[in-house]
């Protein structure tokens, strides 16, 4: 009777043999291009793009780094992000006359952020700095998120891991227009972490001057100026103050806005209010906007995003020098600085004035 | 031929009782989680068409064919994705007859097609074969019809769909 009871089981030998026959979901023709969300400047399409440097189009691996999925994101001691047990994808598609064309919607979006990756790396000469040190950079697409506050929620946002050097994107909870991470803006805000971590850290796998858990003033400080950079990296790289727009009204953070030191909560103030709950979180991006805007301004008064960058580059790289990374007033001055005299200098002085009034002496102005 | 019929009518008529009925046929209703780009699972409306023919004791053979669809009508892109899946499932039920328990496995094709529409009409289309098994209950109602909760899955290359399904119909 046992040995009858067996019997099933050359129904799952035959298994192996079934593994093989999926090869006949394979594309077996050769694509020059890839269909992606692209930006336009009256607004995004999606449309064929040239290959490029994506060298596979099912695992989305290529010169610019690697995407993978699933995985673990883990907080080390040192304020760093490691992911485990990530793998690689399997982006179905097929393609029609030289066009891979996505078997899902999860498909089109991937590509669509390795396409805004690679738009980075063609202008980070033209934005003075070094694409050498930021690529490759992989991506981990919806990891298991073990922050507890997040964890609730996985989805409907980006993140940049300091130290990690790494993109984590998680997908929509709800439609949109343009998906989060098919938006070169919300690609760009994050890529401009990257390069905050390197100015104020020293490479990309160094470890960032204050641990994620880290709350104190100095460290909510650091955290708002990391907002800051990544949006003027954003809005001056892309020429857009309102990217987000696309995906998500959210006109709080629109650089042009009147956004003044006044309306926001400092991490002082925040320290204030919040005593010693354990559950208060401060919202770095208000201030944030703030600095943003005002690198806004100077776009604005120079009619030209990349001429604003230099200065603003060049000014953050004067104040890592002289300050340490807390210091979001001495950030302030080292801007005036590198802005020399003329109209940049006088434009930023009156944005300081305006946006940031008393609470800020910048001594380099007038 | 009509002998043929005729025999196959008095076999019919022969087998005693509904929990050992030798076919059922019917509809079947349900919720696919359908893996996409290899990271998420998507839930997704599912209808099918089953077919079950028994034999030997508690034996079964069973073909299916379900279907879903998904479309994403957004500003800039319209992705209207649409699968259809066929299986042939080979089984064996056993428990009392008011409540049987039911397991299947067999091989499973599932043929994809997605349509894209932004600045142009692109359309992507597949064929991927995998392992089909499902699981569940069987509740006869009265002698002529039944009606199941199955659990199921589906492998396709290296992605992996699964569904839950209230699937009922009539036994002969
Ligand atoms: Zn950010």
């Amino acid at each position: 009777m046992p040995r009858l009871a067996l019997r099933p089981v050359p129904a799952f030998q035959a298994l192996p043999m079934l593994g093989l026959a999926t090869s006949c979901g394979e594309p077996d023709l050769e694509a020059d291009r890839y269909l992606a969300f692209q930006r336009e400047p009256d607004g995004y399409e999606v449309a064929p793009r040239l290959v490029g440097t994506l060298e596979d189009l099912a695992t989305i691996t290529g010169r610019l780094g690697e995407v993978r999925t699933g995985g673990i994101l883990l907080y080390e001691n040192d304020g760093s992000m490691t992911l485990d047990g990530d793998r690689a994808l399997d982006v179905g598609y097929d393609v029609q006359d030289g066009v891979a064309v996505p078997l899902d919607e999860d498909g089109l979006i991937l590509w669509s952020f390795y396409g805004h990756l690679e738009d980075i790396a063609d202008q980070l000469p033209a934005l003075g700095l070094d694409g050498d040190v930021f690529f490759p950079l992989n991506s981990a697409w919806t990891p298991v998120l073990p922050d507890l506050l997040l964890e609730l929620l996985p989805k409907e946002n980006a993140a940049y891991a300091t130290g990690g050097h790494f993109f984590v994107l998680l997908d929509d909870l709800f439609a949109k227009d343009v998906p989060l991470v098919a938006n070169a803006g919300v690609i760009r805000h994050e890529f401009g972490h990257a390069v905050f971590h390197v100015l104020t850290s020293g490479g990309v796998h160094r470890r960032p001057p204050f641990a994620a858990a880290d709350t104190s003033v100095p460290s909510l400080y650091y955290s708002s100026l990391h907002e800051a950079f990544a949006d003027t990296f954003a809005t001056l790289s892309l020429d857009a103050p309102d990217y987000f727009e696309d995906s998500l009204p959210m006109t709080s953070r629109d650089v042009r806005g009147d956004w003044t030191i006044d309306q926001v909560e400092t991490p002082e103030q925040f320290h204030r209010t919040a005593g010693d709950d354990p559950l208060a979180l401060y919202d770095p991006y208000p201030l944030g906007t703030v600095f943003a805007s005002t690198a806004w301004d100077l776009r604005e008064a120079l009619g030209d995003p990349l001429e604003a960058w230099a200065i603003l580059l060049e000014g953050t790289r004067i104040w890592v020098d002289l300050s340490t990374p807390d210091n979001a007033w001495a950030l302030l001055d080292a801007w005036v600085a590198a802005a020399g005299q003329g109209v940049a200098a006088e434009a930023l002085c009156a944005s300081i004035e305006t946006r940031f009034g008393d609470a800020v002496l910048v001594e380099t102005c007038p | 031929m009509t002998r043929t019929l005729a025999c196959a009518a008095l076999l019919l008529m022969s087998i005693p009782g509904p929990a050992r009925a030798e076919g059922a046929a019917g509809l079947a209703f349900g919720a696919a989680a359908v893996h996409v780009a290899s990271a998420e699972h998507e839930l997704r409306p599912l209808v099918g068409l089953w077919g079950r023919l028994g034999f030997g004791r508690g034996g079964f053979a069973e073909v299916e064919a379900s279907g879903t669809r998904r479309i994403e009508d957004g500003g800039v892109v319209q992705v209207d994705e649409r699968w259809a899946r066929g299986a042939l499932t080979v089984g064996c039920r056993t428990g009392p007859r008011a409540l049987e328990v039911a397991v299947a496995v067999g091989p499973a094709l599932t043929y994809r097609d997605t349509v894209v529409v932004g600045e142009d009409r692109w359309r992507a289309t597949a064929l991927q074969a995998g392992v089909r098994y499902r699981a569940g209950l069987l509740l006869p109602l009265g002698r002529r019809w039944e009606v199941d909760l199955l659990f199921g899955g589906a492998s396709r290359r290296r992605n992996h769909d699964q569904e839950l399904v209230v699937q009922g119909g009539g036994r002969w």
